[in-house]
């Protein structure tokens, strides 16, 4: 069953058109990456999922329910995490659940237990000072724990991790991997080691439309297997190889590199042949940087 | 919508902004009965002066009529400082983004309007009562309550006036962004509705007729005088806090 469903969604800012007919589903129980650079349209998008931007044309649902902009209903099972989020600087993060878990119709008792047990998740659970004195990733650790607060069949995390320095992104993406199980998040970002480390599918969104999309497996294998280097123990053989095979490219340390692994048995055979001396050969997994960055080169 | 208005309860606390508001009118309830006190004193010390510009001082009496009179002269200054003090409230949210918080937790845009006006009414009803039982203490306790005619009547107009600022506050604040566009964009409204007093037709008719209380104090006019006036400013009132909710149920946040 899909959680979210965008349907032909368009959007534009004045003559700029974000959205161009962007349609996307995320199953449920899943870390659905949601992947393009600045200005792409993920904020957007993710905006209008939630009620707060209209659409233009195009429909969103969560658990088949139309998300209306301005009172969406659909909010009651959906989390949200901002990039930045922002709180009341007066509040304890005790306080400030206690009026989110209020203004979810939370009772007192699942407001109780819930908080306690997603403070500690979080890390916060002894923190007695008011949020006014908060670091940037305490306060992202407590949006966390204020968006699962009403177990939210959806959480959809705006680039949760940009703000962050490296232990804060790391506490962040171990927390986000330990929800998966309770509920299905949409992860937007534009730091592509965070896809990889913790979602189960990803779309890179490109000129306001999906470009890629797929399980990680599915994207890379669909893109190629990744090159492959050849380390050589006798230079006098790199210009016969070179010769022989021209899509063969010259790398250090007497690496040869062939970027297409199908020419890989050809290559090896003609090593054998020609009793050239081989020390290593390796394997390049393909990252989804270059994925990325392949998408985006070819959508210029 | 509880949740919120306790949350608005707790930020007028923990910012200290109920404790200044508290403290300038309890300062305005005291000020119109010492003023009217010290009149006769001011005067005398400022006789030599006047006597030689050609005014003779001579036996000023002070009675309560006066201490009223300082009390409604004081009135629009308090309503400005409670609207500068408040000013924020909406402007604050906006920037900071957490509207976006309680909007995607479910609560609906209306609510949250309501909230603020009935926090920003309640605030207006206590601050402005509070103000009135000091100087309402002091003025009888020094000169009982002669001459002074329809006081209930008098107040509840300037309370009403209040409210309808209060409410005309909100939709400006739903409109603009910005502390100094709501402000700005009340004041405006308060400006032209009074220059639109100034045509005799419509100066009876309009909100800012509720201003002059003292002339009930005086029985210059009766509080059945007031009824146009009174009426007008409560339908507007309303007119105004339904705009506000329709416009921020699409405002985008």
């Amino acid at each position: 069953m899909d959680v979210l469903r965008v349907e032909n969604l368009k959007k534009s800012f004045g003559k700029k058109q974000v959205l161009k007919n962007l349609s996307f589903a995320v199953p449920e129980h899943t870390v659905y990456g949601f992947v393009g650079r600045n200005g792409a349209g993920k904020s957007t998008t993710m905006k209008i999922a939630l009620g707060i931007l209209a659409a233009d044309e195009g429909s969103v649902y969560v658990l088949d329910e139309k998300v209306k902009y301005g009172n969406a209903k659909t909010n009651r099972v959906i989390g949200y995490l901002p990039d930045v989020p922002e709180y009341y600087d007066y509040m304890t993060a005790g306080e400030y659940l206690r009026f989110c878990g209020q203004l979810s119709g939370m009772n007192k008792k699942e407001i109780r237990e819930r908080s306690g047990k997603l403070l500690e998740l979080v890390g916060l659970a002894d923190e007695k000072k008011r949020v006014k004195g908060f670091s940037r990733g305490m306060k992202q650790r407590l949006g966390v724990a204020q968006a699962l607060l009403h177990k939210p069949k959806l959480l959809i995390c705006d680039e949760p991790t940009s703000a962050l320095d490296p232990l804060g992104r790391r506490e962040l993406l171990d927390i986000l991997s330990a929800v998966k199980e309770e509920t299905t998040v949409l992860f937007s970002t534009h730091i592509l080691s965070d896809v990889e480390q913790i979602c189960d599918r990803v779309a890179v969104l490109e000129q306001g439309e999906i470009a890629v999309e797929g399980t990680i497996d599915e994207i890379k294998s669909a893109h190629g297997d990744g090159n492959v280097s050849l380390t050589l123990g006798n230079a006098d053989a790199f210009d016969k190889l070179l010769t022989r095979f021209p899509e063969l490219t010259r790398g250090m340390h007497h690496t040869l590199t062939l970027a297409q692994p199908d020419q890989l048995p050809a290559v090896l055979r003609y090593i054998a042949d020609e009793n050239i001396p081989l020390i290593r050969l390796e394997r390049g997994e393909v990252s989804l940087e270059d994925l990325f960055l392949e998408t985006i080169k070819g959508e210029r | 919508m509880t949740a919120y208005l306790k949350k608005e309860c707790m930020e007028y606390m923990r910012t200290g902004r109920l404790v200044i508001l508290s403290l300038i009118f309890i300062f305005f309830g005291i000020l119109s009965p010492a003023i009217a006190k010290l009149t006769p004193w001011m005067m005398e010390q400022l006789a030599d002066d006047m006597e030689k510009s050609g005014f003779v001082v001579k036996n000023v009496t002070v009675t309560a009529v006066n201490s009223w009179d300082q009390f409604f002269g004081n009135a629009p200054m308090e309503l400005i400082v409670f609207l500068l003090v408040v000013g924020g409230c909406f402007a604050a949210e906006y920037k900071s983004g957490v509207f976006v918080f309680a909007v995607t937790r479910g609560l609906r845009r209306g609510k949250i309007v309501l909230a603020k006006i009935l926090m920003l009414t309640a605030l207006w009803t206590l601050l402005y009562g509070v103000c009135f039982l000091i100087t309402y203490g002091y003025t009888v306790y020094f000169w009982g309550s002669d001459g002074v005619w329809n006081l209930a009547s008098a107040v509840f107009f300037w309370w009403l006036f209040g409210i309808w600022a209060v409410c005309l506050f909100i939709l400006m604040a739903t409109l603009l962004p910005t502390v100094s566009g709501a402000l700005g964009g009340t004041a405006g409204v308060v400006i032209g509705v009074y220059l639109l007093s100034l045509v005799p037709k419509l100066s009876d008719c309009l909100p800012t007729y509720l201003m002059n209380g003292m002339s009930i104090v005086t029985r210059d006019k009766v509080p059945y005088d007031y009824t146009v006036s009174a009426l007008v400013t409560g339908v507007s009132a309303f007119v105004f806090l339904i705009s506000a909710v329709l416009v921020f149920r699409r405002k985008q946040l």
